[in-house]
């Protein structure tokens, strides 16, 4: 290759690592910097060194660090808190988003008790609403939790005389797998002292959409719930990296903008952000995701369930708050694009 | 004169990082471009420090920053910006105080280790 082509590529290959460093800065140095790099690259090299790239990378990101200031990082961090959580509940949201938020019916539960009770069951379904404290939308409702997804259908099957509980669980488990459910699971139990000890046992598996649990304590529960529908958890994380990285870039991009103002103005600035974080805390707080749910919103309550990701933000309380968190951010967003007046002349006379 | 074992120990510990001492101690003789310290940085460190151009930027505007080096000219050679930094008065003083120190601790380690004597025992009085 001719050295001129060989050392036009590696300039531009020299000049995209230069992107890493903020643009007046660039400006001024860039030239003396490729200059420095092509005096310095082996003769042969068309393409930027690794290590030479690396550095570029870092030195140039650090640069960025401290003309945007600490303060912008604060933010960004922040934001990035709030805009994960927030992501999370939102991504697991939009997954439940077809579920049906009612309980499935009673029909339905009649008819899928014999492809998960090996024993006779009572020809009647109950349904239990999972009325819950935090939930708001859970209340006056016999069908589960309205908002989030987790309501149940139940029907009470009989334990043959004599039957021990790991009998039982042995049939339930059987019977389940040979009709078709998938992800057959079984958890004991075992309280109490080794002479008399109490055993309660749990199967659940999901087909077609459903979860069914089959409560053994001793007597014999057999609960219909809505599974978590594909992708829950996948969409779940990508909202919660999403989230994450749009804060972050908020927060850092608002504090760098607003800086063309005076101390008055950052002060407000400061003010509307810990307004926010004030407002969403309570939210993204209880919305922390755990095995059952969120932290303050569990849903795996009264035996095993789906989980759902959003409960933080139904909270009493929260919610308002959180829709609240709205008017600071606008008028973040307000004060970076409202176009900075010119400084005021006074005019002279001779 | 290629850096004895005990100034390497010495720069690492002092307050000065050693490759901002080989920066200094290249501008000593007179005003270089960014190249010419990467080239001078190398052969005063016997080949052992290797300055990317990153890392030599990084520490020219630190310096800049602390008012130990400044710009002296700019050139333009083969198309090619080259601008040309040398120490300041102060960044002269600095580089100096720093090189007596490490003198001051380096005949110090030196004579203790001349007076622990084999296997680092204490040689009897």
């Amino acid at each position: 290759m001719p050295d001129d082509i060989r050392t036009t590529r590696l300039a531009r290959g020299y000049r995209r690592w230069l992107m890493a460093y903020p643009r007046a800065y660039r400006r001024e140095r860039g030239p003396e910097i490729i200059a420095t790099l092509l005096d310095a690259a082996d003769p042969h090299r068309s393409r930027p060194a690794a290590r030479e790239a690396a550095f570029l990378l870092r030195h140039g990101l650090s640069r960025r660090v401290a003309e945007a200031g600490r303060r912008a990082f604060v933010v960004a961090a922040f934001a990035a808190v709030l805009g994960g959580l927030s992501g999370i509940a939102l991504g697991s949201w939009l997954a439940w988003r077809d579920v049906d938020p009612m309980a499935p019916d009673k029909a339905t539960a009649i008819s899928l008790a014999p492809t998960v009770l090996p024993f006779p069951f009572e020809d009647r379904a109950g349904q239990f609403g999972r009325s819950t404290f935090w939930n708001p939308y859970s209340k006056n409702t016999l069908h589960g939790g309205t908002g989030v997804r987790v309501g149940r259908t139940s029907v009470t099957g009989f334990v043959p005389p004599g039957a021990t509980v790991e009998q039982v669980v042995a049939g339930v488990h059987q019977r389940m797998r040979a009709q078709g459910w998938q992800n057959v699971q079984t958890k004991v139990h075992r309280t109490g002292s080794s002479t008399s000890p109490l055993v309660k046992a749990e199967v659940t598996g999901t087909r077609a959409g459903y979860l069914a649990a089959v409560q053994i304590a001793p007597a014999l529960t057999f609960d219909l719930m809505w599974a978590e529908p594909p992708g829950h958890l996948r969409d779940t994380i990508l909202g919660g990296l999403a989230g994450m990285l749009l804060g972050a870039l908020f927060g850092l991009c608002t504090s760098i903008r607003m800086r063309r103002y005076g101390p008055r103005m950052q002060r407000v600035y400061s003010g509307l952000c810990v307004a926010t974080l004030l407002m969403l805390a309570p939210a993204c707080l209880g919305n922390i995701p755990t095995a059952t749910g969120s932290l303050l919103a569990n849903t795996h309550r009264n035996g095993p369930g789906p989980s759902v990701y959003w409960g933080g933000f139904v909270m009493y309380g929260a919610e308002p708050l959180a829709i609240l968190s709205l008017v600071p951010i606008l008028a973040i967003i307000v004060g970076c694009v409202w176009p900075r007046p010119a400084p005021a002349r006074t005019s002279t006379t001779a | 004169m290629p850096d004895s074992p005990i100034i390497c120990i010495l720069a690492a510990m002092a307050g000065m990082r050693r490759p901002t001492f080989l920066i200094l101690s290249a501008l000593a003789l007179g005003p270089l471009h960014g190249y010419a310290v990467i080239k001078e940085v190398a052969r005063l460190s016997d080949d052992s420090v290797h300055l990317a151009a990153g890392t030599l930027y990084a520490a020219l505007d630190r310096l800049s920053d602390e008012g130990l080096v400044e710009v002296d000219r700019e050139q333009t050679v083969d198309g090619r910006l080259r601008r040309y930094y040398r120490l300041t008065a102060t960044g002269t003083a600095a580089l100096a105080a720093e090189a007596e120190q490490m003198q001051r601790d380096a005949r110090m380690v030196t004579q203790r280790l001349r007076g622990a004597g084999p296997a680092g025992a204490p040689s009897p009085a």
